[in-house]
């Protein structure tokens, strides 16, 4: 009998475990509310807070609808396992989603739910942006931005005689650059660090040269010859030549980068516009800067701007047309300002639609000088347009060998060669 | 009627042994076979993240031609090669030492070195990320006392993949040292007595008695060690990235880049299936040749 009951015990507790397997039913119990499950994970710390505020008032203005927060860590596993069992969420961050060229019959075509007022003033670049390969709108715009920048500790570079509001208002050149990381040093700092020099050297070869492959099939890679490996070795010099940037910050990660900064040995970074309130409260300093990248060899630094989005996914059993309609009217609700809070601000994100952009921006009263910088660069920016998955895996291979490179391993101009090779044999 | 009752019994206790066995049985063949299975048909069936039908070998050669598979393997086959060796011989030279101690002695020796195992490779690999930092990490202070210059030791291609060897060689000996300090306890002490009045000096008793009579473990320890070392990722991940480049990238790194960077589901599980493949070979020939006179 003993056997029996245990038995029995064994097989209710496997049972148990298994329970939590089940589908989860789209309609919340007991109640007729279309349930939208929304997915977004923190840019900054508190951002979860916001999103929770705007979900319940939002939830408290649409009584026939539930959206469902869930805020996740940066990780892309929870979509990768999502997306593998067909059971997305409705509306996620676009850094979630997957590359545009993957899982298309999982996506909602949003071309179906734009209007034609919508359409323009987001304009044909942005849409474009949105657009994936074989022409569907998977993604809805959300915020125009450049979020890496190099950032300067306003009160060393006044220490050393440099202007940086007038560096952001005319912009500067390698030499001038180089002048500034030179005098910081003098009185006792590192001029310059950077923590991920594959990604500043990839920003720098986007902005000087252009992207990386062509836009048309067989693609063509832009990458190569004399002007490229003049940006890389230009960067490279930085540590072997000029010695203005420290070898040792190609073995710390941007979260030490920043703790340096914060302590004064740093004097400018590459790094994230929205880290700039943290760093200039973890470090005492009065301003943070964020400065252009530099015009060099000839070259002018073009801004290549990003439009972050959502993503929106089907569900499958589809719930019916009545729940898309719920989802996409939530993705439009949360793509503009609420209530004079525009999150994405935080980072230096702004408003995709021209004239919805400029009615934010009348709204704002404090325009400090990097707001001023910020809204420059997005009217004098290009949007940069949505690359296959290829580009990828070439960056991949670009930054193999910049990082090499940057070691001292091999030469710019050997790095060139090699990726070159590796990227010619890629796409073919 | 006696014999049938007793074959009832029997009968009652087998379907009772069977049914206790279900679920562990239910779980390996949900949680271990269907996926492997699932995994094999989709190293044949998928590209990208598209189901299209049979493929064949298309994943397969995909994976040879990729510019970053080789280095991967390289630098897999470098890492094993030192940490397996390590694995087998630091623990048998820290168990010979500490059995030789006093019993107090031994219990705080085997807690100190058992204690690393219980926190997870998570937590190694950030405190050795602040050991190994080129400002103020502990090894550039301590070379800095020698007069050595500072390394950057995960940032330089020439020494990113040794730091990840010198931690997996310095830390986690410990399972393996209770292994073979419990194996040395079941030696007969009379071999040892034998080989002293013999006039057998110390390498020659463990060269001779202690050595051999430690096969079996050594076997399983030389297994289990080549089993992780093949499959090493954590470090890869927190440290490096499997940067500087392609400096640190490993097998099981590739294969969770392809997956959760690229969503290359044929590429990543047929680079699984061949790693998987080259681990069960490496230890089908290591049982052939190494455990010919090893009874369990």
């Amino acid at each position: 009998m003993k056997k029996w009951l245990s038995c029995l015990f064994v097989v209710i507790l496997f049972v148990g475990l298994l329970a939590g397997c089940g589908k989860k039913e789209k309609q919340s119990l007991g109640s007729k509310k279309d349930v939208i499950t929304f997915w977004i994970a923190e840019n900054f710390e508190g951002e979860g807070k916001l999103w929770e505020s705007i979900v319940e008032k939002y939830n408290q203005d649409n009584p026939d609808v539930e959206v469902e927060l869930s805020i996740k860590p940066w990780d892309k596993t929870p979509m990768n396992v999502a997306l593998q069992s067909k059971r997305p969420p409705d509306v996620a961050f676009d850094w979630f989603s997957p590359p545009t060229d993957a899982y298309e019959d999982l996506k909602v075509d949003l071309l179906e739910y734009i209007t034609p007022e919508e359409k323009d003033d987001f304009g044909p670049q942005v849409i474009a942006r949105m657009l994936s390969p074989k022409g569907k709108m998977n993604k809805w715009p959300w915020y125009l931005y450049r979020a890496e920048w190099m950032l300067a500790n306003g009160d060393l570079l006044k220490q050393v005689g440099a202007n940086p509001e007038l560096i952001q208002e005319q912009g500067w050149n390698w030499d001038e650059f180089l002048s500034t990381c030179q005098k910081l040093a003098k009185v006792g700092v590192y001029g310059y660090g950077d923590a991920q020099s594959p990604n500043t050297v990839n920003i720098l070869l986007n902005g000087l040269v252009g992207p990386s492959i062509s836009d048309k099939d067989p693609y063509e890679f832009n990458w190569i010859g004399a002007e490229t490996a003049g940006i890389l070795q230009r960067y490279r010099n930085l540590i072997f030549k000029e010695k203005v940037m420290p070898k040792e910050v190609l073995g710390i990660d941007i979260f030490g980068l920043h703790e340096k900064f914060s302590r004064k040995e740093f004097g400018i970074i590459r790094s994230y516009t929205a880290w700039v309130p943290n760093l200039e409260k973890e470090g005492n300093i009065s301003k943070v800067y964020i400065l252009p990248y530099q015009d060099q060899g000839g070259l002018e630094f073009i801004p290549y701007l990003g439009v972050g989005g959502w993503a929106v996914f089907k569900q499958n059993p589809s719930p019916g047309e009545e729940h898309l309609k719920n989802v996409v009217k939530f993705v439009k609700y949360i793509s503009q300002p609420i209530d004079g809070e525009f999150i994405p601000m935080h980072w230096g994100g702004l408003p995709p639609g021209g004239n919805l952009r400029q009615k934010y921006i009348q709204g704002i009263k404090n325009v400090d000088p990097n707001l001023k910088f910020t809204l420059k660069v997005m009217e004098t920016g290009k949007i940069a347009r949505a690359l296959p998955t290829a580009a990828t895996k070439i960056n991949e291979i670009v930054n193999t060998y910049i990082s090499e490179a940057m070691s001292g391993q091999i030469t710019a101009q050997r790095a060139v060669e090699k990726w070159t090779a590796e990227v010619s044999r890629l796409l073919k | 009627m006696h014999l049938m009752l007793k074959k009832s019994i029997h009968n009652r206790e087998t379907v009772a042994g069977y049914l206790f066995i279900a679920p562990v049985y239910l779980a390996f063949i949900l949680f271990m076979l269907y996926p492997l299975v699932k995994a094999i048909i989709m190293s044949f069936t998928m590209v990208g993240t598209d189901y299209v039908g049979w493929v064949g070998f298309q994943n397969y050669v995909t994976v040879f031609k990729d510019y970053a598979w080789w280095p991967s393997v390289k630098n897999t086959i470098i890492y094993s090669a030192v940490v397996v060796p390590g694995a087998i011989f630091i623990p048998f030279i820290l168990a010979a030492l500490i059995r030789v101690m006093k019993p107090a002695a031994q219990t705080f020796s085997k807690s100190c070195l058992y204690l690393p195992q219980v926190s997870s490779g998570l937590v190694m690999s950030l405190v050795w990320f602040w050991i190994y930092d080129p400002f103020n990490g502990l090894l550039n202070y301590l070379i800095g006392k020698v007069g050595i210059q500072p390394q950057i030791w995960l940032g330089d291609v020439k020494t990113a993949l040794l730091s990840l060897i010198l931690m997996a060689v310095l830390a986690g000996h410990g399972s393996n040292t209770i292994l073979y300090i419990a194996a040395m306890g079941g030696i007969p002490k009379t071999l040892y007595e034998v080989a002293r009045l013999e006039g057998a000096n110390w390498w020659q008793t463990v060269r001779n008695i202690t050595w051999p009579l430690l096969r079996p473990t050594v076997l399983y320890v030389l297994i289990m060690s080549i089993i992780g070392s093949f499959q090493v990722f954590t470090p890869a991940y927190v440290m490096t990235r499997g940067g500087p480049g392609l400096a640190t990238s490993t097998v099981v790194y590739k294969i969770f880049n392809d997956l959760f960077t690229y969503f290359s589901f044929g590429t990543a599980t047929a680079e699984a299936l061949i790693l998987a493949l080259v681990i069960i070979t490496i230890s089908l020939i290591q049982f052939r040749f190494f455990a010919t006179d090893v009874e369990y």
